[in-house]
């Protein structure tokens, strides 16, 4: 029995799981030099094993994380969600946009639906972000979102900056 | 979401992975035994690899299935049609995780229910296995298992290995003709 993966709904975006389709649009985001807070540039085969753990991870933790896509024209323009790899010191709501679609507030709405939909579904409701100390365009977001620097944390010899979120009740998505 | 597959042999069952089958997974891939799998590797790159094989169930529909003892519940291994990026078709692999559980026809036995299920329920009408010149044992369970070594395929994309291809019934070179 696989693990049922809720679709999201915002006024401009669908949150889905993670599709074979999307390689192409993952494999456009990862051959940017931008991509490097998320662990790119990477090539095709390597995208294609992340698109792979990105959907085994659902099926093994339970959540994951979701692709974001626009509402009108059903287009992959990011992701956002729980991610909880072996070697991570507790689940994290990660999130990330890909080039072209920043400066509209997507970002923010998506990670605030994945933040809201944790909670609602998976009862994660004190979630962190663990961001790169160089990442300052994740770090205003963390911050827009109600986050607050808690520590450091050192990840597979990576420094990274544990953002903490405000606790969410009442389970509304 | 679909539900995944289920197969049941005597002694064995098989679906498709998940968290249950995570601890043995790992140990076999931090073990020589995994060398024909690329390792042995760290417990983080093997929780990588395994949660791609998990996620290639999802993605392409079909995969490793993991191999559970009826009896015990406990994971012995995995087998099934593995699909990487670049590969021009589904290879059928298989292993056991720990060397306690070989000589015992426990791989035969899920292989050939694999393959059953290939052929009878999916309608595959073949599929290769790329093994290893020096993995002797999976060798000669592919010949066991029908398959015979071909050339009619797609390059073998593995250095080192050669393809076996196992046949759906009726529909070897040899029964068309």
């Amino acid at each position: 029995m696989s693990v049922a993966i809720p679709v999201i709904e915002t006024d401009r975006l669908i949150l889905r799981a993670p599709r074979l389709e999307d390689l192409d649009p993952l494999c456009g985001f990862y051959a940017e030099q931008r991509s490097h807070f998320n662990g790119g540039p990477l090539a095709r085969g390597d995208v294609w094993r992340l698109l792979l753990r990105t959907a085994g991870h659902w099926q093994i933790r339970g959540y994951g994380i979701w692709h974001i896509t626009l509402r009108e024209t059903g287009e992959m323009i990011g992701h956002a969600g729980i991610l909880n790899h072996i070697e991570w010191p507790e689940p994290e709501l990660g999130y990330g946009i890909f080039a072209g679609f920043e400066g509209k507030g997507l970002a923010h709405e998506a990670a605030e639906a994945a933040r809201a939909a944790a909670a609602q579904y998976f009862g994660l409701t004190r979630l962190v972000s663990l961001i790169d100390p160089a990442n300052d365009r994740s770090k205003a977001l963390a911050l827009r979102l109600g986050a607050h620097f808690e520590r450091e944390e050192e990840i597979m010899g990576h420094l990274a900056h544990v953002y903490r979120h405000p606790e969410i009740t009442g389970g509304v998505a | 979401m679909s539900q995944l597959p289920h197969l049941e042999t005597d002694r064995l069952i098989l679906s498709a992975p998940g968290a249950a089958d995570q601890p043995a997974m790992l140990s076999f891939l931090g073990s020589d035994r995994a060398e024909f799998y690329g390792g042995p590797m760290e417990p983080v790159a093997a929780w990588h690899k395994f949660s791609a094989y998990v996620g290639q169930w999802v993605l392409r529909g079909y995969g490793f299935y993991a191999i559970r003892l009826k009896d015990s519940g406990e994971t012995i291994g995995m087998a099934g049609p593995h699909h990487p990026e670049g590969f021009a078709e589904p290879e059928m692999s298989w292993l056991l995780t720990d060397a306690a559980y070989e000589g015992k026809g426990y791989a035969r036995e899920a292989c050939e229910a694999v393959l059953r299920d290939l052929f009878e329920t999916r309608g595959w009408d073949s599929v290769v296995s790329y093994i290893d010149t020096a993995n002797a044992a999976s060798r000669a369970l592919a010949l066991r298992l029908g398959a015979r070594l071909d050339e009619t395929g797609a390059p073998c994309p593995l250095p080192g290995c050669e393809s076996f291809r196992h046949f759906a019934p009726g529909r070897s070179p040899e029964a068309r003709a």
